[in-house]
């Protein structure tokens, strides 16, 4: 796969209301990239998604996102939010869920037809949950109800999947098993996923973005010992709420 | 008795009843659903109480109060939506309050219009035995309305109402599509409001969808469920108001209302039936 860009950020500030949450950060997403952004609570990163997904008008700066605005580019983006806001007894199954993923493709006034539901299997078979497909999603666990919603997102067919905190409702063991899902999917996507729990993704990803109101990139081969001076660039606040120290120790020994 | 209710259903006036009784449920099954998937339950009754003021508003006007009825509900829904969404206020908070001043400006209304304001009560607790045939076909256009808009958005509704903000994040207009379910609600209140009343409307709106979703994870069937709950009600409530002399909006709630309470028991007891295999 050629590399080329597929978001490009540029001094990019943003928030809500007066209030600046984002200021004048760079990025930039390649088709190829496993990137993790990463920063404490309050450090801007579900607002960093909100921009890419064109929720959110920055108040200066430029975003792309496949070459158009975020609000025309976003449809090739895979969006798996936060596993919070649904409740246990809505009665869709897994089929259902996985389907909703192709309601922005069909449009209004009609129905999904023969092909959304085989790109739907497909996209649970992907994610090894096709066994599920007729099962309630609030009988599932966190980590299979998180698979579904990968689903969700890849039946769309995206170029970009985009993930914030997707494993928070996931048990630790099963977390790794989660990365390699991503890991392998990668082959043909790209993946950003937001997170602020470092220590599994370090293995995985291949840039961290540091994100707390400012942006910083590193690459995976910065996360050694000796390019401990580098990473020290992030602001000292960052380093203050001890997430990068983790990943520095994970990385140092 | 059953000779009785044969001879009954010869009488005009019943089968417009039972006509008016069984769209009633057929809509309230379609929409109610989508209430209580959406948790609006509040938001509908304030809707419903609101359009009191449309109603006072046909009196003041000498026009019919269902027609006036129709556009003062779906201003106020896309008010108390647009509000309600927008304002840094609590929803319900708003919503207590313009539920209120609806029902003020109809009170206001109806104090302005000349004369005294017959049949003010069946507008309110509703009289089913009192539908006409004008009232029929009314119902029958809104009835049309409501089932070909659902239809249409049927997966765009499921998809806000299981996760708004996946939804949003997809680029799926979903305050318009907010807005357009609560207008859908306001067409179902004035298509309501001559079976149970404007005040025990959101009974009808919500409690066989309710009772229905205790005995199935499937939307459709729910919403099956939901229709032959509500036709059950509706007959039932008649029948009984029929054979005891008393109101027929309020048995039927009170039907409705027992059979739900009644059936949280059963649920319940068959989920603990199924932890115990």
């Amino acid at each position: 796969m050629d590399r080329s860009e597929i978001v490009t950020i540029e001094n990019l500030t943003a928030g809500y209301g007066n209030k600046t949450v984002i200021e004048d950060i760079n990025l930039s997403i390649f088709n190829t990239d496993f990137l993790a952004v990463i920063g404490p609570n309050g450090g801007g990163k579900t607002t960093l998604v909100k921009v890419i997904l064109g929720l959110i008008t920055p108040s200066k700066g430029k975003i792309s996102v496949f070459g158009k605005s975020p609000k025309e580019g976003r449809r090739q983006i895979g969006y798996v939010s936060q596993n919070t806001s649904f409740e246990e007894s809505f009665p869709v199954n897994v089929l259902d869920v996985t389907l909703m993923g192709r309601s922005v493709r069909r449009g209004p006034l009609r129905r999904y037809d023969n092909a959304d539901r085989s790109m739907a299997h497909d996209a649970l078979d992907d994610v090894g949950m096709l066994e599920y497909k007729d099962t309630p999603i609030g009988e599932l666990s966190g980590g299979q109800r998180q698979r579904v919603f990968i689903a969700r997102a890849l039946v769309s067919e995206p170029k970009l999947l985009l993930l914030d905190e997707p494993t928070s409702s996931v048990d630790i063991p099963l977390q790794q098993e989660f990365y390699e899902l991503l890991k392998d999917l990668n082959d043909s996507i790209a993946i950003v996923l937001v997170t602020h729990d470092m220590g599994v993704v370090s293995r995985y990803v291949e840039r961290i973005a540091c994100l707390n109101r400012g942006l910083f990139v590193h690459g995976k081969e910065e996360l050694t010992a000796e390019t401990l001076e580098k990473l020290y660039e992030c602001p000292v606040d960052i380093l203050a709420h001890g997430v990068p120290h983790r990943v520095l120790k994970e990385h140092g020994d | 008795m059953v000779t009785e209710l044969f001879e009954v259903l010869q009488y005009g006036f019943m089968q417009n009843a039972l006509i008016a009784g069984t769209v009633a449920s057929i809509i309230c099954g379609l929409v109610g659903v989508f209430i209580v998937l959406k948790r609006i339950t509040f938001i509908s009754g304030g809707i419903a109480h609101t359009s009191f003021g449309g109603i006072g508003l046909g009196y003041l006007l000498s026009v019919n109060p269902i027609i006036t009825a129709v556009f003062f509900s779906l201003v106020s829904a896309i008010g108390i939506g647009v509000i309600s969404k927008r304002s840094h206020l609590h929803e319900d908070t708003v919503i207590g309050v313009i539920w209120a001043m609806g029902m003020s400006l109809g009170v206001i209304f109806i104090g302005m219009s000349p004369g005294y304001a017959p049949d003010l009560m069946s507008y309110l607790f509703g009289n089913i035995l009192a539908v006409t045939s004008w009232d029929i076909q009314m119902m029958l256009l809104l009835a049309a309305i409501i089932s070909i808009t659902i239809s249409a958005f049927f997966k765009e509704f499921v998809v806000i109402s299981f996760d708004e903000e996946y939804a949003r994040a997809m680029g799926i207009p979903t305050e318009a599509l907010y807005l357009l379910l609560l207008c859908l609600v306001a067409l179902t209140v004035v298509l309501l409001i001559k079976v149970v009343g404007i005040i025990m409307v959101i009974a009808l709106l919500t409690i066989p969808a309710a009772t229905a979703s205790q005995y199935s994870k499937d939307i459709k069937k729910i919403i099956a469920l939901s229709i032959a709950f509500g036709i059950f009600f509706v007959i039932s409530g008649l029948w009984l108001s029929y054979l005891l002399d008393i109101a027929s909006g309020a048995t039927i709630v009170l039907i409705a209302g027992s059979t739900f309470l009644l059936s949280i028991g059963v649920s319940e007891k068959l989920r603990g039936a199924g932890l115990e295999r």
